[in-house]
């Protein structure tokens, strides 16, 4: 893994996530648009090793922290490091060669990691918000179709992270 | 001398970085929070030379609309400049709103946040502004209510919207030339809508295009200021007996740039010689 390009790469990724650009592809009236580090995380996590992905994880859900509209740290960074491990630890059972299956694994990850970062925020701020679980559940689907595409179009570019070539689709 | 890299096992790793984000997490969020406004401040600059919202397909008119724009635009502007050229945003602000014993503070916007439930501004003043909790705010060009101070830190604030799940305001609900007000309180839906729940169908008399103001709150609003208009009403899906009522603000919140502040209380702020 390489390291530095990757944290640029968040840094960049970040601010476009909470920049207005995302209203350019929003829908409905609660704004729903794709994850771009819930795509990413899912990325990192399927195509390193379990050694990089774990801190991978934990450094994508501390910038969903640091960006996040709740403003709390801890709850993205723990949902994100758990979805990140338990994603790197079945990867290999798993065959991600089908764009189906990207997004499925993306939805999922984006349902179970929306969850549970919305728990730990209600468990923090004392309440929830009446749309939280609607807003996540569609949050995931979009990031889900959206995400496969990105992942392909993207791959070239998407290689300079790894230092030895990744073993799974779609750079495998 | 060969460097040797550090590796730690998986399981190492894994715990120590849960143990971490559980900490991050315990910690009292006023600690955490300077985090969050360290990176508004330091990402601001960039964000803020990106468009401030680039709908296409809403922002597209016809030609005629364009044309009428234009006109009512030259008018305006004709008119604008018969005015004091000399005049400040805050004395312009001023000159709008009624008589009011409160101060009024103009503020910059330095983030909007209008995903999911959650409808929020940062502002870039805070407490050493003399701002506080629960203070109303304006919007700056039409001097209606759009939310109040829910987080104040140094240097920066939180403004939650009236369309934020979270927020409640006390509201009343006022026909062209009637002068029978309905009180209720008003509830975010999303992050164009908002609610206002409880309204009995039989008892009170509401049309769409009613207009719905923010009710004088002791120590924080002095007199009744316009939050938006009741866009759509009808029987509510659960009890047919109330109206479900929706509200939507008068200003689009993704296109704000300035906001003003309401300082009901000058003299115990600290802004009494200003």
């Amino acid at each position: 893994m390489r390291w530095k390009i990757f944290l640029v790469f968040l840094v960049v990724l970040t601010v476009i996530s909470v920049s207005n650009i995302r209203d350019v592809w929003s829908v409905s009236s609660l704004h729903i648009g794709p994850d771009l580090l819930l795509i990413f995380l899912v990325f990192f996590a399927l195509n390193c090793d379990r050694q990089d992905a774990i801190p991978v994880s934990f450094a994508i859900g501390f910038a969903a922290d640091v960006s996040s509209v709740a403003m709390l740290m801890g709850p993205y960074s723990i949902s994100y490091c758990l979805l990140g491990g338990m994603i790197s630890l079945f990867r290999k059972q798993v065959v991600m060669k089908k764009f189906i299956y990207q997004s499925m694994m993306i939805f999922f990850a984006g349902v179970i990691g929306g969850i549970l970062t919305e728990l730990l925020v209600s468990v923090k701020l004392g309440a929830m918000c009446p749309n939280a679980y609607s807003a996540v559940l569609l949050t995931a689907l979009y990031s889900a179709l959206i995400g496969p595409v990105i992942w392909k179009l993207f791959s070239k570019p998407l290689n300079l992270f790894f230092a030895e070539k990744p073993n799974i689709y779609p750079l495998g | 001398m060969a460097r040797r890299r550090l590796r730690f096992p998986v399981g190492v790793v894994f715990v120590g970085l849960i143990l971490l984000a559980a900490f991050l997490f315990i910690i009292p969020a006023r600690y955490t929070t300077r985090i969050n406004y360290l990176f508004v401040k330091i990402t601001s600059p960039v964000i803020g030379l990106l468009p401030k919202s680039i709908r296409l397909h809403q922002d597209t008119v016809s030609r005629e609309a364009y044309n009428d724009v234009i006109e009512a635009y030259a008018k305006a502007h004709a008119q604008l400049l018969r005015l004091h050229a000399d005049n400040k945003k805050l004395s312009g602000l001023r000159q709008k709103l009624p008589e009011t014993e409160g101060r009024i503070m103009m503020a910059k916007v330095v983030r909007s946040s209008l995903s999911g439930a959650r409808s929020e501004l940062v502002i870039d003043k805070g407490a050493e502004d003399h701002l506080r909790l629960g203070q109303y705010v304006l919007c700056s060009e039409q001097c209606t209510v759009i939310g109040t101070i829910s987080e104040v830190v140094e240097r920066m604030a939180r403004v939650r919207l009236v369309t934020d799940t979270r927020h409640h305001l006390p509201v009343s609900i006022l026909r062209e030339g009637s002068h029978n007000y309905v009180l209720g309180q008003l509830q975010g839906k999303d992050s164009e809508i908002a609610k206002v729940p409880l309204i009995w169908r039989k008892k009170y008399d509401i049309q769409a295009g009613d207009i719905v103001y923010a009710s004088p709150s002791q120590g924080f609003l002095g007199l009744e200021l316009i939050v938006g208009k009741i866009s759509a009403i009808k029987p509510d899906d659960g009890d047919p007996l109330l109206w479900d009522i929706s509200v939507k603000p008068i200003r689009d919140f993704s296109r704000l740039t300035d906001v003003a502040i309401v300082i009901m209380d000058p003299d115990s702020n600290g802004l009494s010689n200003r």
